[in-house]
């Protein structure tokens, strides 16, 4: 057995060996014997797997609505900042750069805080939900869509020049593709973003989808339905941002490598 | 950026023109939406003016609210900081931990983390202690992922000096991967700064009696009534956000001044 087989047989072995150690630990009480806390307060993974299996209409209907919203909101708020980059690209270098600090000083901000704001505005559920991520996304893909598509290596456009290309050839055959990693960065941290804005507004106004249903079961007294909840909202971001790198290796093997 | 004097003063005035730009809009759209006779319209878009009058007026209020929001978000900050870093030495420290450990904090940062809100509450029956608690939660992993990344980033050749030097394994880590670690610890700090606000008003929306949060909540509940402060409230979260980001640029500058790309705000 050389070296790189033993390194990949740790990096399988050793994550698999530490999770089910701390299942077993947490489903022997361990945990809660620890803390001093009853399974009422934190349940057994048995319990909570129960409480999946004795819920699934409920949850089902409730992940629908949660991950329709964070479909919408994050087609569209990808969609808006890649659009937006492109009209960036328009301006002038200076002007560019100027309102591209801008929005990666927005990136920075607690965006969640106007949703509140947004709830007056558009009182509809789910769009209430769609624009809040809208908001929270479209900074990182302009920004990053931007730097990737105005960075592109001055002798790479001297050579599009030199072949009469057209602004828009110039766009598809040369500053999109070199975009690609980048677009896929703002693409992959965005999947969280979605996520947690949607979950925030479920728990504050909306009162609908998983995260309004881990609220209402913690309201009645049910918390392995709770931490169900919580468990399939982290496998959707699991399975959403593994989604993402699968595609960028299958559609884009060259940016994968780099990016 | 080194700019010529009369670049700067240029780009003064066209900072100036931008926001007085933005103010007359601001009016404009204020004034259409105040025409009509919705009786939300002064929160949902008040004048300029209105909103710093209402700033000054709840200034108190405001403070204290702001206050209890970023006293526990700081704390669980520091907290998730502190512990990331420590266990993130620990755990470059041996290959198989390593290994073992990081799917998970990969993992982590793939998932809504502010669904544990509700959940730490149920656990905790404590506003306080539920913000740290997801303050530093959320700091804790992103920090630690970053750490463990740079402690991994010194090139070969920096290994193969120190090497040369005999420096043990005590040396190596003091020497050569922690300095390696410290932009990446601060690129994790500075995604994590805001998260923490996040997390510590998500627990004032979602039932505490307290917190900047709790205030904008008042506006939805109580109509018109309580909107007084959202607007306030508001503006007063997205700065804090906004100084608490800025501070841990600052300290980056003074801690680790020898990075080239400094100056460009590279995510």
């Amino acid at each position: 057995m050389n070296a790189t087989t033993a390194a990949r047989m740790r990096n399988v072995l050793a994550p698999l060996i530490i999770f089910v150690v701390f299942v077993a630990l947490w489903q022997a009480q361990v945990f809660n014997d620890l803390f001093g806390l009853e399974t009422f307060a934190i349940p057994l993974p048995d319990q909570i797997v129960e409480a999946a299996g004795d819920n699934t209409d409920s949850l089902l209907r409730a992940f629908g609505q949660t991950f329709l919203a964070v479909v919408l909101g994050y087609a569209l708020g990808n969609g808006l900042g890649f659009v937006l980059a492109l009209l960036l690209l328009a301006l002038p270098h200076g002007a560019a750069r100027r309102t591209g600090a801008v929005f990666t000083a927005f990136q920075a901000l607690p965006i969640i805080a106007i949703a509140p704001l947004v709830a007056l505005w558009v009182p509809d559920n789910l769009w209430f939900k769609a624009c809040v991520v809208t908001i929270m996304v479209f900074p990182s893909m302009l920004v990053y869509a931007w730097r990737g598509m105005s960075g592109v290596p001055p002798e790479s456009l001297e050579l599009m020049a030199s072949y009469r290309a057209s602004t828009r050839q110039v766009l598809i055959g040369l500053r999109i593709p070199a975009a690609v990693p980048q677009i896929f960065t703002a693409l992959k941290y965005t999947t969280v973003l979605a996520l947690i804005g949607v979950v925030v507004c479920e728990i504050l106004k909306a009162h609908d989808g998983l995260g309004y249903e881990i609220h209402d079961a913690l309201q009645k007294f049910s918390t392995p339905l709770a931490w169900s909840a919580v468990g399939i909202l982290a496998l959707v971001g699991i399975a959403t941002y593994s989604l993402l790198v699968l595609l960028e290796r299958v559609l884009f093997p060259w940016a994968a490598r780099r990016g | 950026m080194s700019l010529a004097r009369g670049t700067k003063g240029r780009e003064r005035l066209i900072t100036a023109a931008v926001v007085v730009v933005v103010l007359a809009l601001w009016y404009l759209a204020a004034w259409l939406v105040q025409s009509g006779d919705d009786p939300l319209a002064a929160s949902k878009l008040p004048y300029p003016h209105q909103v710093i009058e209402q700033i000054l007026d709840n200034r108190t209020v405001l403070a204290e609210a702001g206050w209890t929001t970023l006293k526990q978000a700081l704390i669980g900050f520091a907290v998730g900081a502190i512990v990331g870093v420590l266990s993130s030495i620990v755990m470059a420290q041996a290959a198989w931990l390593e290994a073992g450990v990081i799917p998970f904090i990969l993992a982590a940062q793939m998932i809504p983390m502010i669904a544990l809100v509700p959940i730490a509450q149920n656990v905790f029956k404590n506003d306080d202690v539920t913000r740290i608690f997801i303050a530093a939660f959320i700091t804790f992993f992103s920090v630690s992922v970053a750490v463990l990344r740079g402690l991994k980033s010194a090139p070969p050749a920096a290994y193969e000096l120190m090497d040369s030097y005999n420096a043990g394994r005590a040396k190596t880590l003091r020497y050569l991967r922690m300095p390696a670690a410290v932009p990446l610890m601060f690129t994790g700090l500075r995604i994590a700064a805001p998260l923490s606000l996040v997390g510590s008003v998500l627990v004032d929306l979602s039932g505490a009696q307290s917190g900047l949060g709790y205030l904008m909540l008042a506006a939805i509940t109580f109509g018109s009534e309580g909107a007084a402060v959202l607007w306030g409230a508001m503006i007063v979260l997205l700065a804090l956000g906004f100084l608490m980001t800025q501070a841990v640029v600052l300290v980056e500058r003074i801690v680790a001044p020898w990075q080239p790309n400094l100056r460009h705000g590279s995510a």
